[in-house]
């Protein structure tokens, strides 16, 4: 019997055309058969669909068919769009100019290409579990499998109802740990793991599911469990780590994207009906072609990390991260000088930010936020960027890229200070509930200020780099004498005068890298 | 309707009548009328046919040929014009006849076969009747929905679509010899490694001419008109090759022209192809031109109210020259 194909309709590739050159045309007599009726299976010689091309057609059916997400909040715009105020509170309306895209739907989509890890959160009922079991259909599992597998968070929730237990039979026979057999759960071996409900699991569980997440392995009895590379999908209710039990700080940072189901608009409801009629569950009707092999998703991995990431857009990730870390009342020397150097003394905030330096707080983004941004959040905002500007069907990032997925990837690492006076600041007093919004302005605040600065030109930090990086074969002592002292000018100047902003910090710890790398060449120079 | 057709439809009346109602959400067109008329003309056969050779399949063939009809009414390739036209024949000539075909993978012989004919239909010079004609004789031999698509390929390549030759041909290879041979209209009992080793050889070979393969040169054909009578030339168009493909730019806009025993066909060039064709007013060297006839190796290729040779292209077996009188590329075969 045919299956019920109107729900698996899929968007007609491409999805999104590009005004790309023409590769020369070539006729294949297989084109016959492709056409306005059905869709040809495999058999009849169609080439299969890039991957890029194969994502996008699994995000267009699913958010036509499955989920029903009719958000656009992730906007790109070709030409300066339409936008129109409403209400009193000024809320604004933006009809985007370019194909757009629901965040709620994309970034799992994502985080499944990449196999990294993304939290759902939102009340009950929204399509957060639904949701995980999709991406793990769209791996080629079996939705039995897939709900088997999950592992669903409660307070009696142990290390070995996760992980697995010995064989009672050995644990009774055994002479040595090495003779005890464990029975591991069948979950660790999947390739799309899901965790129901993380937030009510017990700590000492807690600390299990950490190892798993972090180094992929598992440990029971000296025993270790490989796991392959995974894509893992949390739920949650509330992601501020309430719920039953605290969520322990290090496994909260191991999420690399956190989600929040939006609301649903009624005016879909006849989509529902409909669904409700048909009998129709989405994850039980995938279309096969959408379906990615473990294959699929190991070259798609590769194909994302090559697209590029050209210098400016990087430029422009670098400043904004340079903001947050500086807290120039922690410590006495410079490199301390930071929130985490704070944070580990265990200062109380409030103390800390009273303390004036001069700096304009309103205008230093640093101020507002009461951390900085870790090694591990940078890396994954940069895989992250690659896989939405590959998801796009584009080889090189474009800044909106990073602008789109920066709010998704910092949700829960950049924690905002709340009695900032940004936050203060009439028209800012909502950037406190909304993390998404205050983070993105976060980053269009210090692509301004890197354009006033005028960075993209006149960055002589870069410049020495720049230079130093290009290697030191060939540079004679003389040579290394006068880039130090190209370095000690550059020093003198941006410290003559200025307050100690973020960038400014970050650009004096680069000249004293620089610097230092120069005077130990020099060092050598002079002994050889 | 048939018994077979009329049970298929009431043992799934909901499910097809929740899938009618989902179609028109889509097709907001998708006229009741003329769908039950394409049910009852067209579909109601082939699941007869279906039923007559295996009952118990009937059920998934009616299924199938249900949800395609939805397509083909919804989108309205059916009736009314002559692309369409084609598609209404080979629901109701073809797909009958290959029943066994059809019970065996109701949803991919249905749509492909469909596809096929509006293809067909909608290509400039293609003879979608003899495709149909073709389509008849290879379904009755081919119960294997691969066989007798692979055929169907071949078939639509000889019907007039000479851009598909060299897939077709490696189609055709695929194939049982005496489905091979049946495809591309040799004699039953012909070799199929001779008539395949003349196929590659030369492109003006018919293996379905039984006086044999006419004289060279001769005018095999013209490819393409004036844009006002239908054709793609808004201008007198000049004929040129890029390594062994020949192009033809009329004005700003270049094309891809194929050419072989059975038909011609131009195909829009992508925009930014190298700009490296030869489009050459000069004659090849072994072509003449003497009052008003154009002579190959010292043979006339008959006289043709072209006007003054405006290009001339060669590749192996073909001569391609425009006029200044023409708005078409004369096509002349030298093998």
């Amino acid at each position: 019997m045919p299956v019920f194909r109107p729900f698996q309709r899929l968007s007609a590739a491409p999805t999104n055309p590009h005004a790309a050159p023409a590769a020369p045309r070539a006729f294949d007599v297989a084109e016959l058969y492709r056409g306005p009726v059905g869709a040809t299976p495999d058999g009849d010689g169609a080439p299969s669909l890039p991957l890029d091309e194969k994502l996008r057609q699994a995000y267009f059916w699913i958010v036509n068919t499955a989920i029903i997400s009719p958000h656009y909040d992730v906007e790109y715009n070709a030409a300066p769009p339409q936008s129109y105020v409403v209400g009193d509170s000024k809320a604004r309306l933006t009809l985007p100019s370019a194909q757009s895209y629901s965040g709620y739907v994309l970034l799992p989509l994502l985080t499944f290409a990449t196999r990294r890890k993304c939290l759902f959160v939102g009340g009950p009922g929204r399509g957060k579990t639904a949701s995980a079991v999709l991406m793990g259909v769209l791996a080629g599992y079996s939705v039995r499998d897939v709900r088997r597998a999950m592992q669903h968070g409660h307070p009696q929730l142990t290390v070995a109802d996760l992980l697995g237990m010995p064989l009672p039979a050995d644990l009774v026979n055994a002479q040595r740990l090495e003779d005890i057999r464990i029975s591991w759960r069948q979950w660790l071996g999947m390739r799309v793991k899901i965790v129901d409900e993380y937030n009510r699991i017990p700590t000492r569980t807690q600390s299990a599911l950490l190892t798993v997440m972090s180094d992929n392995y598992a440990e029971v009895l000296d025993h270790i469990y490989e796991c392959p590379e995974a894509a893992w999908f949390l739920t949650a209710n509330d992601d501020q780590g309430g719920g039953t039990y605290q969520v322990i700080e290090a496994l909260r940072d191991r999420i690399d994207v956190v989600v929040q189901a939006l609301a649903f608009n009624p005016r879909f409801l006849s989509e529902l009906l409909t669904r409700i009629e048909a009998r129709i569950r989405a994850e039980e009707v995938v279309p096969r072609e959408i379906v990615f092999s473990e294959d699929e998703v190991d070259r798609m991995q590769g194909e994302i990390l090559a697209v590029a990431l050209p210098d400016a857009v990087r430029r422009r990730l670098e400043f904004f991260a340079s903001q947050f870390e500086l807290c120039e009342v922690a410590a006495e020397q410079l490199e301390y000088r930071t929130k985490d150097t704070a944070r580990l003394a265990g200062a109380e905030w409030p103390a800390l930010t009273a303390r004036d330096t001069g700096r304009d707080r309103l205008k230093d983004l640093g101020c507002q936020t009461k951390n900085g941004v870790s090694v591990r959040a940078l890396m994954t905002l940069l895989h992250y960027s690659k896989a939405i500007a590959y998801f796009r069907g584009n080889g090189v990032v474009d800044l909106e890229d990073a602008r789109q997925v920066l709010p998704f990837v910092l949700h829960d690492k950049l924690v905002p200070d709340h009695d900032a006076p940004f936050f203060e600041a009439p028209g800012n007093a909502m950037y406190r509930t909304d993390r998404i919004g205050w983070l993105r302005r976060l980053f269009d605040l210090s692509c301004a200020e890197y354009d006033r600065l005028d960075l993209d030109r006149d960055d002589p930090v870069a410049a020495l780099a720049a230079e130093l990086r290009a290697g030191l074969e060939g540079v004679n002592e003389r040579e290394v004498r006068a880039r130090l002292l190209k370095v000690e000018r550059l020093v003198a100047e941006l410290s003559k005068g200025r307050k100690l902003y973020g960038h400014l910090y970050d650009d004096l710890l680069t000249l004293k890298h620089i610097h230092q790398r120069y005077t130990n060449y020099r060092r050598w120079l002079e002994t050889r | 309707m048939s018994d077979a057709f009329a049970r298929a439809l009431r043992g799934r009346r909901g499910e097809l009548n929740g899938r009618f109602d989902e179609a028109r959400r889509r097709y907001p067109a998708l006229d009741a009328d003329a769908f039950a008329a394409f049910l009852s003309v067209a579909v109601d056969p082939v699941v007869s046919a279906v039923a007559a050779l295996h009952a118990d399949r009937a059920t998934d063939a009616a299924a199938a040929a249900y949800d395609a009809a939805i397509d083909i009414v919804g989108r309205q390739i059916t009736g009314g014009s002559a692309r369409r036209a084609l598609v209404d024949d080979v629901w109701q000539r073809v797909l009958p006849i290959a029943a066994a075909a059809v019970a065996a993978d109701p949803a991919r012989v249905i749509a492909a076969l469909t596809n096929a004919a509006y293809h067909i239909a909608g290509t400039v010079g293609a003879r979608g009747s003899a495709w149909m004609t073709a389509m008849e004789g290879l379904a009755a031999r081919a119960a294997e929905p691969t066989q007798l698509l692979a055929a169907g390929q071949v078939a639509a390549w000889r019907a007039g679509l000479a851009h598909y030759r060299s897939t077709a041909l490696a189609v055709a290879d695929s194939l049982p010899e005496a489905l091979a041979l049946a495809a591309v209209g040799a004699a039953p009992g012909a070799s199929w490694r001779d008539v395949r080793s003349r196929l590659g050889e030369s492109r003006w070979y018919d293996p379905a001419r039984s006086d044999g393969t006419p004289e060279a040169p001769r005018i095999a054909t013209v490819a393409g008109a004036f844009r006002g009578f239908g054709g793609p030339f808004a201008e007198p168009p000049l004929v040129g090759t890029v390594g062994d493909q020949f192009r033809v730019l009329s004005g700003a806009e270049e094309w891809l022209l194929f050419a072989d025993a059975f038909g011609a066909t131009l195909h829009r060039a992508p925009a930014h192809l190298e700009a490296d064709a030869q489009w050459a007013p000069s004659i090849p060297a072994d072509v003449a031109v003497q009052g008003g006839c154009v002579l190959w190796h010292g043979q006339s290729v008959g006289a043709a109210a072209w006007g003054d040779v405006t290009s001339a292209a060669m590749t192996e077996n073909t001569l391609a020259l425009t006029g200044s009188l023409a708005h078409g590329v004369v096509i002349v075969a030298l093998a």
